[in-house]
């Protein structure tokens, strides 16, 4: 159990996601052993397959019952369990300092959600490592298995500030190119960019045989609207301004939003990997509860 | 502009308030953050630009709405230019499409005389001025502003249609200028017309109009006019002068200038037929139609041709004159004889006498030719060889003839066997080394522009001129003003022209008879002989012009009036509208009438025949509510059907109206605006996807 202290996460947190159970779908390479599916055949007691056996093999792998009913000489393999070292993507830009109807900013939450992960990542055995990100990576704190190894990512998230324009496009091409493959990659944004952009940073993410997990966070005055009448609005990253009958467009806008976020859920299940959607107004603690499982 | 509730116009600020409080909210407005644009702008990337054009039109319909209920409340009147003492102008169009008529036999004319008589006795009017638009002698315009209603009657009632266009910018700078020498409160230009593009379409004039008055027009066209469209084009006079008793043919060219085909009877009297020649004549639309006009045997002295068309297309202006001198005989003067000229007189006078060519033949002894040339009338030509050429009796009295005028061919004798003398040096050419060839050498003609070989032109415009050979010939060598018109190659010329004085000679390098060249045997030997001589008589046809155009752009020779600004001519008209008057010299222009006029100024005396205007023949009239002539000042086309409505009319302008209700029609306009455009604006947008 952490100290309390972190902002990020408050021991109502850490306690609600100590066993959240994070698997993921496919095979990673890990540290040593662990929960998850290797690549590599192992000594666990999960059957994989078996082969013919070869002068050279340890005679006694060979399965003798296997060999009574056949009269073949066969090896029986296992799959072989490790653990995972995870990376957690976090979103510093601009848009991020958003904040309408939820109690904090869209920032604040990933933060809280980023925290969450990672906790429950190193509780379960499993390493964790976390990337800010704007325009493109900004600190890169390595992993940690521990608990001592958390504290400093837990403190850097307190000082994150939300500023500048975000490329969530190319910083996941920029994380794919830094992190070995076959691993987890949490990205945890208001994804507020054309979608192809950010779909072909998935499908590199996808190709490297990463298990990806996308967290998109909304405030609820973003996904429906809570403003009215003409109103002139700043863009947070842009500071481009706009005078506008947001009675008029409310439908056009939310059937944007939606269509948005489907396309997004539609890409990351073509990269075999998860996609949630958080509103700034769910409690982090029930909210966090949807990950049990990670992308199985 | 006066107002019945002026204390009701310190509300007008109040008309400002739809724009102060939009820019007051506009300062108290803060942007609001929002953490990205990009789904508004997918939702509709052109809102933002037509919700702004909206708020502004919005804005300007509701400050309308409030200063034209404001205005109104305040009971604004447009005061009219006054009632009394107007100071005006009229301007009649008497060109000659103001002849057309409706169907009741008014005149365009009638109408626009009626309504401006009327117009002048207006009780409001204190004095007025009378022009036309195209200047014609014989109405007698005031001179001046007048305030005599029986004189200005007379005067109106003087004015009669033309066959010429009228100059719009002309008559309506003088009328403008007259009406602002005598403003006093308000002016007014009343311009009585039909309209017609061909006169009133062209570019704006330079015009302008002072302040207090005012430009009204008054379109007196009626669609139902019998407009001609068809319009007949003086026919060119003939290339020779006429001969007493032989008939002769011209033609006429009719021009339809409308857009369907049109059906007129030609009509076309001389003086020597006594009854009209008629005949029906159809004319494509847009198109021409050439008329040839076979006409009886004139009678020594001037024959004269009148035409004319009539019929539902026939243009008003479609008149012509042609006035053309006709002749017993021109004399060619053979000095030594005919035998010295080999086969000349034949081809100048075939057949012994004048019935063919128009020319006589005249031998005259050398010594008699001084005295020959003395006398009137002066011969066509004087035809001599260069053998008597080198006598002082015969070159002496030539050069003198020449000097003055005279026309002269010089050619080596018939049958001599030695060179030619010497030509005289004021001939300006020598002869060359003789050339011989049994087999001939080929005559080519060198300056095919050359009006010498006009009659021996064919369809496509070149001379007839092949298989012409020379046997025996003295090329010339000829000087810088000679003009080289045939030989056998450019260095070897066997006919040139120089100008002597104010004649001219022609040298042939050939004696005209078969042993020297093929020539005298040929047809266009007559045909060039002839060429030469005629080239001698002069004024035979008269000057032609169209009605109305300024005298110096008379066809024909060039004007002999010398430039005296007080000089003025005097013009007798022969035919047509009898009379006689006296025009300044500095505005001399042809009457405005079809006929044959002479014009006379000192000691020049000049025939002109005056024929319509083509141009008139257009039926298209200006449509719309801007004349373009006047495009530069601002104007107002009146079209009432009567006279007491045209009347009315111009009492109405000028008594002024009440602007109470047009005001609320705008505020009642811009209130259904407003509407409108919130009922838009409240639409959901994905309606108006």
């Amino acid at each position: 159990m952490p100290e309390a202290g972190f902002r990020f996460l408050p021991p109502a947190l850490a306690e609600s996601v100590h066993r959240l159970g994070i698997r993921v779908r496919r095979p990673v390479r890990g540290r040593g052993e662990g929960l998850h599916r290797s690549p590599e055949y192992g000594a666990s007691v999960e059957f994989a397959e078996y082969r013919p056996y070869t002068p050279g093999d340890p005679p006694n792998r060979i399965d003798w019952p296997v060999y009574a009913r056949s009269d073949r000489y066969l090896i029986r393999q296992s799959l072989e369990e490790t653990s995972l070292v995870a990376t957690v993507m976090l979103d510093t830009s601009g848009s991020m300092a958003y904040r309408d109807a939820g109690p904090c900013t869209k920032l604040e939450y990933g933060s809280f959600l980023a925290a969450g992960l990672m906790y429950a990542l190193v509780a379960q055995g499993d390493a964790a490592s976390l990337f800010s990100f704007g325009a493109g990576l900004d600190r890169i704190l390595p992993p940690t298995g521990t608990l001592a190894g958390l504290r400093p990512m837990l403190e850097a998230l307190e000082t994150f500030t939300p500023d500048g324009v975000s490329d969530i496009g190319a910083s996941l091409q920029q994380a794919a190119d830094r992190i070995p493959s076959r691993s987890l990659v949490v990205c945890i944004s208001d994804f507020l960019q054309p979608p192809a952009a950010i779909i072909k940073g998935l499908r590199r993410l996808g190709h490297d045989g990463h298990n990806v997990i996308l967290l998109h966070v909304l405030d609820g005055g973003e996904r429906r609207l809570t403003l009215g009448g003409v109103s002139e609005l700043r863009d947070l990253e842009t500071n481009r301004r706009l005078t506008i009958e947001l009675d008029e467009i409310r439908q056009g806008y939310e059937r944007a939003v939606e269509a948005h976020i489907e396309q997004l859920g539609r890409a990351c299940a073509e990269a075999l990997g998860a996609y949630h959607v958080f509103d700034t107004r769910e409690a982090v603690e029930s909210a966090m509860l949807r990950l049990r499982g990670g992308t199985q | 502009m006066t107002f019945l509730a002026p204390t009701m116009l310190w509300l007008l600020p109040l008309g400002l308030l739809p724009l102060v409080f939009h820019l007051f909210f506009r300062v108290r407005r803060q942007p609001r953050p929002f953490s990205s644009l990009m789904f508004f702008m997918a939702a509709d990337p052109r809102l933002s630009a037509r919700r702004r054009i909206r708020e502004w039109l919005l804005l300007l319909l509701r400050t309308i709405l409030l200063l034209s209920l404001l205005l109104a409340l305040a009971r604004p009147v447009r005061r009219g230019r006054g009632s009394d003492g107007a100071v005006i102008a009229v301007v009649i169009d008497n060109s000659a499409s103001m002849q057309s008529a409706g169907p009741a036999g008014d005149s365009r004319l009638a109408r626009a005389i009626a309504a401006a008589t009327l117009l002048c006795e207006d009780e409001a009017v204190a004095s007025a001025d009378l022009f036309t638009t195209v200047q014609d002698a014989p109405a007698s315009m005031p001179a001046g502003m007048s305030s005599d209603r029986a004189r200005l009657r007379t005067a109106l009632n003087s004015i009669r249609t033309t066959h010429a266009a009228g100059e719009p910018t002309r008559a309506m700078q003088a009328a403008i200028s007259s009406v602002r020498g005598a403003l006093r409160t308000f002016g007014e230009v009343h311009l009585f017309t039909d309209l017609q593009t061909s006169e009133w379409g062209a570019a704006p004039g330079a015009l302008s109009l002072p302040l207090g008055i005012a430009l009204l027009i008054h379109d007196v066209g009626d669609d139902d006019d019998l407009a001609g469209s068809v319009s007949l084009v003086a026919p060119a006079p003939p290339a020779r002068p006429l001969l007493a008793g032989r008939p002769w043919r011209t033609r006429f060219l009719l021009r339809n200038e409308g857009d369907a085909d049109a059906e007129v009877i030609l009509n076309v009297q001389s003086k020597a037929s006594g009854t009209p020649h008629r005949e029906a004549v159809a004319v494509p639309a847009r198109g021409t139609r050439e008329v040839p006009v076979a006409l009886p045997a004139p009678t020594a002295g001037e024959e004269q041709v009148k035409a004319w068309i009539e019929g539902r297309s026939a243009s008003a202006a479609a008149v012509a004159w042609l006035a053309v001198a006709v002749s017993e005989g021109e004399e060619v003067v053979l000095v030594g004889g005919e035998a010295p000229h080999g086969l000349l007189a034949a081809a100048l006078a075939p057949g012994d006498g004048v019935a063919l060519t128009g020319f006589r033949v005249a031998s005259v002894p050398p010594d008699a030719l001084a005295g020959r040339l003395a006398e009137t009338p002066r011969p066509a030509l004087v035809a001599v060889t260069a053998e008597h050429l080198v006598q002082d009796v015969v070159a002496r009295p030539l050069h003198a003839y020449l000097m003055a005028g005279g026309h002269a061919l010089v050619a080596p004798m018939a049958g001599a066997a030695a060179a030619p003398p010497p030509l005289p040096e004021w001939c300006g050419m020598e002869w060359e080394q003789e050339f011989r060839d049994d087999e001939g050498g080929e005559w080519r003609i060198l300056d095919a522009d050359d009006a010498l070989w006009d009659e021996l032109r064919g369809a496509d415009g070149t001379p007839l001129w092949r298989e012409i050979h020379a046997f025996r010939a003295f090329p010339l060598r000829v000087a810088e003003e000679t003009v080289a018109l045939a030989g056998l190659d450019a260095r070897r010329v066997l006919l040139a022209r120089r100008d002597v004085g104010q004649g001219r000679v022609t040298v042939a390098g050939v004696a005209w008879e078969p042993r020297w060249s093929s020539l005298p045997h040929k047809a266009s030997f007559v045909a060039l002989v002839q060429g030469v001589a005629l080239a001698g008589v002069e004024g035979f046809a008269g000057e032609q012009g169209v009605a109305g155009h300024p005298l110096t752009r008379v066809s024909g020779t060039a004007t002999d009036v010398p430039p005296e600004p007080e000089a003025v001519i005097e013009v007798i008209a022969r035919e047509g509208d009898q009379g006689s008057w006296q025009l300044p010299l500095a505005e001399a222009r042809l009457p405005a009438r079809a006929g044959l006029y002479q014009f006379t100024q000192g000691q020049v005396v000049r025939q002109i025949a005056v024929s319509g205007e083509p141009r008139e023949a257009v039926a298209q009239r200006v449509r719309g509510e801007q004349v373009p002539v006047l495009s530069g000042v601002p104007h107002q086309i009146i079209r009432a059907r009567s006279a007491a409505a045209r009347r009315q009319t111009v009492q109405r302008l000028r008594r002024g109206r009440s602007l109470y209700a047009p005001l609320l029609v705008i505020a009642v306009a811009a209130m259904i605006g407003e509407l409108w455009i919130e009922g838009w604006r409240r639409k959901p947008s994905g309606s108006q996807q």
